[in-house]
């Protein structure tokens, strides 16, 4: 067996990497990526339109939290006071919704060139969004999983 | 094998833009940068390349984020409207100046909208908000 494949380690090792994704987070996933999809953005790379990358983090509506960066939970203190589901009428309304990455502050939003509205269920929670750069910031979600307990489960 | 996604830093305080381009749905300008017009390339049957027409005004129409394509050119910056897209759907692939806060790196709040109208002139298009 050794003798006829040599290079059948390293082979399953490439493989395995293959496979990998690897999130903000530093979590690994063997799902969530086609086979033709583009490498996954790591450490050392910046983010470059067109690379595949995966975002973790509270999915936030960008109308609030663009006015206001305390508004990352669901209801929003506003100047006419405070307004419960804000963040789910505003992403049924239509303002895009992002995602504020759970490990990093400040303006790291990750906007996702999707339909708001059928989001709107889950806003203010944790999800992983598996998508391509469009540009800075700007992310084209192909998978988008929300964090149930300790699992991901697939939603759009 | 520990990794971070990086962003890019933007400016530490937002400030108000003009940005003058042509609107776009940014989900199709991301997948076919020749789709800038209402009518798009998209993929068909048999992996035949097709084209539908109003497709900007449908996506936007279906809540797919609007953005305005700098300059009109495919080279140019996209910025994401920060805007309910439905009601822009009307404007997809018009000629359009939009000042407001650069709220995101790629994303503006936008706190005047004007488009081109059929005679050349800036009409300002009132964007009804939440509250």
């Amino acid at each position: 067996m050794k003798g006829k494949f040599p290079l059948l380690p390293l082979m399953l090792l490439v493989l395995a990497w293959a496979g990998c994704s690897v999130d903000d987070t530093g979590q690994s996933s063997r799902e969530g990526f086609s086979p033709s999809s583009a490498r996954v953005v790591e450490s050392t790379d910046r983010p470059s339109p067109g690379n595949t990358t995966v975002v973790s983090g509270t999915l936030i509506d960008t109308h609030c939290y663009g006015e206001d960066r305390r508004h990352v939970g669901l209801g929003h203190d506003r100047a006419q006071g405070f307004v419960p589901g804000c963040a789910a009428l505003c992403a049924r309304y239509g303002y895009p919704v992002g995602v504020l990455p759970a490990a990093m502050s400040g303006r790291t939003v990750w906007v996702l060139v999707t339909s708001p509205a059928v989001l709107a269920d889950y806003m203010a929670e944790q999800v992983r969004v598996t998508g391509q750069i469009r540009s800075e910031g700007v992310l084209i979600p192909h998978r988008i999983e929300l964090r149930t307990g300790d699992k991901w489960t697939y939603i759009l | 094998m520990s990794a971070v996604v990086l962003t890019l830093s933007a400016a530490d305080s937002p400030g108000p833009i003009t940005v003058t381009g042509t609107i776009i749905d940014t989900k199709c300008y991301g997948m076919n940068h020749d789709n800038v017009q209402n009518e798009h390339v998209v993929p068909m049957k048999d992996r035949k390349i097709g084209t539908m027409p109003n497709c900007a005004t449908a996506c936007a129409q279906m809540g797919n984020p609007v953005g305005i394509l700098e300059g009109g050119n495919e080279d140019g910056k996209v910025y994401i409207l920060v805007t309910p897209a439905g009601q822009l759907a009307e404007h997809a692939a018009k000629q359009a100046r939009v000042t407001g806060d650069l709220a995101y790196p790629g994303g503006i709040i936008p706190m005047k909208l004007e488009v081109k109208n059929a005679q050349g002139k800036w009409e300002e298009v009132k964007l009804a908000t939440m509250m």
